[in-house]
């Protein structure tokens, strides 16, 4: 156990990285603008002194940060939240990408699909830890790490990933419901965070399937604003039974689309789109769309 | 007593050894509520520095939260709740560590819980329902307010005193069940 004044001293250096990080992604990002400000400048002059036509007047759009556009907004403060497996020195720093369409890698991750046939107990406890070190090695460390799956003899089948997923809204009056669903060899799981501490098991407060809803009502009840409703994504039952029958089985045929369906009370709706491949090592590709 | 804030304030102004102070009053019982929740010593210990590290990167933001107490609680309990949300199969201890760790948290629990009696409610609680254990820790041991405990469990007022007289009893019948006669 660390003492009070170790534990200090990490914390103080902690603080410090993170501080510094942001000074340089601060840093970083004013460069950016100001390039992309001159750039803009030049193209304006240029345009102008061709067309010997007075340059438009700036919109106020013009002020908006990169991560923003104009693109049309989701009305009812909804938003499709994923950590970005790219960002690592602040765990919860949560991108939200509903402005945003063809986002690539907001998910990395990795399928393992292993044979235990005569593996120790030990080192079949020891895959999920592994698999975490093996998602650190390729995308750094990052506190949004999750390992999920299970070791059944004689295969064990895990999906690790770097980012996470909810969906979240500050006005949970305004919806109808909420509907995810797989197209192909997944299924996703939602998970109801009230229920952790009322069940001795909380992996029994998940609803899982190749498609779940959630009503507003429901939403309002189990889920806040702060941490919205997580979801996850694992191989479906029949995906696992092709895997276990079949351990080498090519993992680069294995894709899947979750999409995500949020419905309003006023009858309109909004989708976002992740799809999911891998390679042949179960390396995850993932892209988000927003439509 | 200003639980902690003038502390918070000071580090936030330069002064690193308001820090040690800070982590010298909070740390143990935030850790052992922390254990309350993932039941994993070393886990707490980790999620315990991570909640100083979030509250001093983050910032104060006026959340209404009463108290920096309350607030620190809030922030552990919902990196708690995170990290259980992502290790549905809890963290990989290798055999040989696993003495060792066990022998400091009963250490930790023995300086933490001191007298007998408080480290005797403590063990009854390892066998009540978890929701209760939360309550009963927050009340008994960091003295917290049924309107604090709310804001941290994110609970009504009404339903925090529901879970808290639930708890009160359950611990009661366990405590006689081990045949320790204590009024709590």
């Amino acid at each position: 156990m660390k003492s009070d004044k170790t534990m200090a001293e990490d914390i103080l250096e902690r603080v410090s990285v993170i501080e510094t990080k942001k000074a340089h992604r601060k840093k970083t990002f004013y460069k950016a603008t100001a390039s992309l400000g001159a750039f803009a400048l030049i193209l304006v002059a240029a345009f102008t002194f061709l067309n010997n036509t007075p340059a438009p007047l700036p919109s106020s759009d013009e002020s908006l940060s990169p991560i923003e556009t104009t693109a049309p907004a989701i009305r009812k403060g909804f938003s499709f939240v994923v950590a970005n497996a790219a960002e690592t020195d602040e765990n919860y720093e949560v991108w939200s990408f509903r402005h945003e369409s063809n986002m690539a890698l907001p998910l990395g991750g990795i399928l393992l699909v292993k044979d235990i046939t005569g593996m120790s107990s030990d080192s079949i406890s020891r895959i999920p830890h592994e698999l975490h070190l093996r998602l650190e090695e390729i995308y750094g460390e990052n506190d949004t790490f999750s390992v999920r799956g299970n070791s059944a003899p004689p295969t064990a089948i895990y999906f690790g990933t770097i980012g996470k997923m909810a969906v979240k809204t500050e006005d949970a009056s305004a919806l109808q419901s909420i509907e995810i669903s797989c197209s192909d060899t997944g299924k996703v799981t939602i998970q109801d965070i009230s229920s952790i501490f009322n069940s001795d098991d909380f992996l029994e407060s998940f609803n899982q399937g190749k498609y779940v809803s959630v009503s507003g009502e429901e939403y309002a009840k189990r889920y806040d604003n702060e941490e919205g409703m997580y979801f996850y994504w694992l191989p479906s039952e029949e995906t696992e039974a092709l895997l276990i029958a079949e351990p080498q089985t090519d993992l680069s045929t294995i894709t899947d689309t979750i999409t995500v369906k949020v419905n309003y009370t006023d009858g309109t709706s909004e989708q976002f789109t992740l799809t999911l491949s891998f390679d042949d090592e179960g390396i995850l590709t993932s892209t988000y769309n927003y439509n | 007593m200003d639980n902690g804030a003038s502390s918070y304030r000071r580090f936030l102004n330069g002064d690193e050894t308001a820090l040690i102070e800070l982590v010298k009053e909070y740390r143990p019982g935030l850790q052992a509520y922390i254990n309350s929740i993932v039941k994993n010593f070393a886990v707490a210990e980790d999620i315990t520095e991570e909640t100083f590290v979030k509250i001093l990167v983050k910032k104060p933001k006026d959340k209404g939260i009463s108290s920096f107490k309350t607030w620190l609680y809030t922030i552990g309990r919902n990196l708690a709740i995170d990290w259980l949300r992502r290790n549905p199969y809890g963290r990989y201890i290798p055999f040989e560590k696993l003495e060792n760790l066990q022998n400091e948290e009963q250490r930790f629990e023995e300086q933490y819980f001191r007298e007998e009696r408080k480290l005797a409610v403590h063990r009854a609680l390892e066998s009540i329902n978890p929701d209760y254990r939360q309550v009963l820790i927050l009340s008994y041991f960091e003295e917290f307010s049924v309107e604090e405990i709310s804001k941290i469990i994110k609970k009504t007022k009404r339903n925090t005193s529901v879970i808290l007289h639930r708890a009160k009893k359950a611990l009661k019948t366990q405590l006689e069940k081990e045949n320790f006669n204590y009024e709590i």
